[in-house]
Parts: C-alpha cells; sequence; structure tokens
C-alpha cells in the first residue's frame, strides 16, 4: 500500500477492491504501523472503488485499537458506492469522515 | 450472455481464489451488459456469500471446492454458490445491531446482512451434502 507521513499523520492510499483477500494484507499493514508507534491514521478512499464487509471488519478493528491508545482514524474520499455500503452497515458514525484528504488532514490538527 | 444462458467456475474454496471468483462474476455481468448500481449489488453479495464459504465451510484440512453458476434471465440475473462443506444456512443469521457505539460494535458479522441488503432474494438449500446458495437480483 502506498503511504506518506504528514505531520505526523500517515495517510494510507487504500486499495482499489477493498475485499477479504487484499483485507489481510491491509490489516497487517495498518497493525504493524500501529506497532512502530503510529497513533494517527488518514485512509484516503480515492481510488477506492468496492469494499465488502472484510474492508469494514479492518477499519472498525482499527479504529477500536487507536481507540484506546488515544489515537485516532480518519478516512476521506469516500466514492458514491462505498459511502453506500457504510451507510448499509451503520458504519458512517462510528468514522470522522472527510470529503478529501485536504480537509481531513486539516481537521486532524 | 443471453438471456436463459448459464455460465458456471469451480476453484478449491481458497480465499486467494476469490479474486477469480469476482472476476468471473463482473465478467459474466458485462457481457449481460449489466452495470452501474445493479452490478456492484451483486458484485457484492456474491463476494460476500463465496467469502463466508471460504471462511466457515471447510473448518478443518484441505478445502473442497466452490462452484458459482450465474444464470441471466429476461428479468433476473442469479447467482448460485455452491460447496460440499459443513451445513452453513446464511439465512439463519440474526441482524446485526447497528445502533451500538464503536465500543460495542463487534468485529465481523456484517456478511450476511450485506448480502440480505444488496440483493432482491436469497434461497438455500442442503441438497446432497452440499450447500447451495442462490442470490437474485431483479434487473428492471
Amino acid at each position: 500500500m502506498e503511504t506518506k507521513k504528514s505531520d505526523g499523520i500517515l495517510v494510507v492510499k487504500m486499495v482499489p477492491r477493498f475485499d477479504a483477500y487484499s483485507a489481510k494484507e491491509v490489516e497487517a499493514d495498518l497493525n504493524e504501523s500501529i506497532e512502530n508507534g503510529t497513533d494517527k491514521i488518514l485512509c484516503d478512499f480515492s481510488e477506492t472503488e468496492y469494499i465488502s464487509s472484510a474492508g469494514l471488519r479492518v477499519l472498525l478493528a482499527t479504529a477500536k485499537k487507536l481507540k484506546k491508545s488515544g489515537g485516532e482514524i480518519v478516512l476521506s474520499s469516500l466514492k458514491p458506492y462505498v459511502n453506500e455500503v457504510f451507510e448499509t452497515a451503520g458504519f458512517t458514525p462510528l468514522f470522522n469522515i472527510y470529503a478529501s484528504e485536504k480537509e481531513a488532514l486539516a481537521g486532524m490538527k | 450472455m443471453k438471456p436463459g444462458e448459464e455460465k458456471k467456475i469451480r476453484v478449491p474454496a481458497r480465499l486467494e481464489n476469490l479474486e477469480k471468483l469476482i472476476d468471473f462474476t463482473l465478467s459474466c455481468l458485462r457481457s449481460a451488459g449489466i452495470e452501474g448500481e445493479t452490478a456492484s449489488d451483486i458484485h457484492l453479495a456474491v463476494d460476500e456469500a463465496c467469502t463466508n464459504c471460504i471462511s466457515y465451510t471447510y473448518p478443518s484440512g484441505s478445502p473442497g471446492d466452490i462452484e458459482l453458476t450465474c444464470t441471466l434471465s429476461e428479468r433476473s440475473f442469479v447467482a448460485t454458490v455452491r460447496d460440499w462443506g459443513i451445513t452453513f444456512n446464511p439465512l439463519k443469521v440474526g441482524p446485526p445491531d447497528l445502533n451500538l457505539d464503536i465500543d460495542r460494535r463487534p468485529v465481523g458479522g456484517l456478511g450476511v446482512y450485506l448480502m440480505k441488503k444488496f440483493s432482491d432474494r436469497l434461497e438455500y438449500r442442503r441438497e446432497n451434502g452440499s450447500n447451495l446458495l442462490t442470490i437474485i437480483k431483479m434487473l428492471d
């Protein structure tokens, strides 16, 4: 996964197809970052066309982990279909979701 | 695909074959001229069905196969997922509580719910030692 650091925030470009197969790798990468001390993560969904329950599962597990350690996970740039899956699963109220990466970074400061 | 046509793929029920099953579904949808939200809904429902099968129905030892059949009719697209594992009826899985806050929300348990929400009808039956799950999406 493509990542960059911006003012202590890890910005992660999420995969195009976030299903059970890719979720394994995404979860391993996120867990590794958290173990290495990252406590603020911005997941950029601008290239994600698709998410399944396996992707939602990774996001919720990561959010719980970061909340416990005083950190946070923020999402940005959800495409309409990904947003619809979020709404259906009742995930929208659980996350801070911004329209763009820029707005998310400003909101996290 | 033309109405009345049926296409089938059978692969070992392993996570690394999920892409194959989904690519097969997407190519069936494309050749049937189904796109947009209807195609995405079918993609999600088939993915959840296959992922469940891969994750739960072959709990021990080497996994058996998963067979996915896509059928186009005049008014509907039907995807049937068959496996030869332990009995698993996803229609018996209760709905999740979507009002819980982040601390009390269980991790997982959304797959069957999404499958129900994004399809028009689901049917399950146990047949000759196999689980047969049929996902029906109406075309309009």
